[in-house]
């Protein structure tokens, strides 16, 4: 896939072509999300659709892969209903591109609240997933490079470090 | 982690040699293409897996479109295989369609008949070359 990489990083020297392509892509991607979130849950749509306070039909469209009209209130609902938090957040392109070179089902998944913070406080509230310890030199605020054990579909993760010394 | 593509893309060659997909694509708006490679990176990287409607069907049999949303509705048409039915796509005929009618008309008749000349004749195919 190291080829489709930079394939798209060439394609992406055009703005206007890497904006229509991230934006296809996300699109697809928070689609096959609540799908994958859904079926991982064990639940129907109507089940969704009961817990997010929102119509079967509505969820359907929401999966369908076509759907652009995205809004936070939306994904929001969606949230409590999964027990997760939305995270929204401005990326770079590079990140962008490994999200689409890396997405499949189990980059999707993701454990709710409760059983995924147990988790958090048995490893040690995180510690052991640093793989960097030092902060990477850089003119903006410090960044450490984590990877998550949940394979996040941004798992690498870029942290704000907060110098402290 | 990187994932392994699934599918191998493959495009239809003409009785020249001419690769008339990629010619269709090259016709199109600079974001449409971008929503096409999308679709087709998806396709070939996924399968029906992540993606199950990322593909539907056509009235002939065998053949399925590849939807692309915009203001004109792209629907290439392609085929599982044929030579290889589980780990390849071919993709046969460029397509729009506008109110439930494919152009050019019978695009899926005419995707069928490619698809029966790459059965009989697999050089008549290449591997996907992309248009960005």
């Amino acid at each position: 896939m190291k080829e489709l990489v930079k394939t798209l990083v060439t394609e992406f020297d055009d703005k206007e072509y890497a904006h229509a392509y991230m934006e296809e892509f996300s699109n697809m991607a928070i689609a096959a999300q609540i799908k994958v979130l859904r079926e991982q849950r064990g639940w129907t749509q109507k089940e969704l659709a009961d817990a997010s306070g929102m119509k079967q039909e509505r969820i359907c469209a929401l999966e369908d892969i076509d759907y652009d009209a995205w809004t936070i209130k939306t994904l929001r609902k969606l949230s409590k209903a999964f027990d997760l938090t939305v995270k929204l957040s401005f990326e770079a392109f590079s990140s962008g591109i490994l999200d689409a070179v890396k997405i499949n089902a189990k980059t999707l998944e993701r454990t709710s609240r409760q059983e995924d913070l147990d988790k958090f406080s048995c490893d040690d509230f995180g510690a052991k997933e640093i793989l960097w310890s030092e902060p990477v030199t850089t003119t903006q605020p410090s960044i450490y490079l984590v990877q998550t054990n949940h394979m996040a579909v941004n798992d690498i993760k870029y942290f704000e470090h907060r110098q402290t010394a | 982690m990187q994932t392994t593509p699934k599918f191998t893309l493959y495009d239809y060659l003409n009785k020249n040699g001419n690769n008339e997909f990629k010619e269709w694509t090259k016709k199109l708006q600079k974001i449409e293409r971008a929503k096409l490679n999308v679709r087709l990176d998806m396709l070939s990287s996924q399968g029906f897996g992540l993606f199950p409607v990322i593909l539907t069907g056509t009235p002939t049999a065998g053949i399925s479109k590849l939807r692309v949303k915009g203001k004109v509705q792209l629907r290439p048409m392609l085929c599982k295989g044929p030579i290889n039915n589980e780990h390849e796509f071919t993709l046969l005929i460029g397509a729009t369609e506008r109110d439930s009618k494919f152009a050019p008309r019978n695009a899926d008749e005419k995707a069928n008949d490619r698809k029966k000349i790459i059965i009989e004749t697999p050089n008549r195919r290449c591997p996907h070359e992309r248009v960005s």
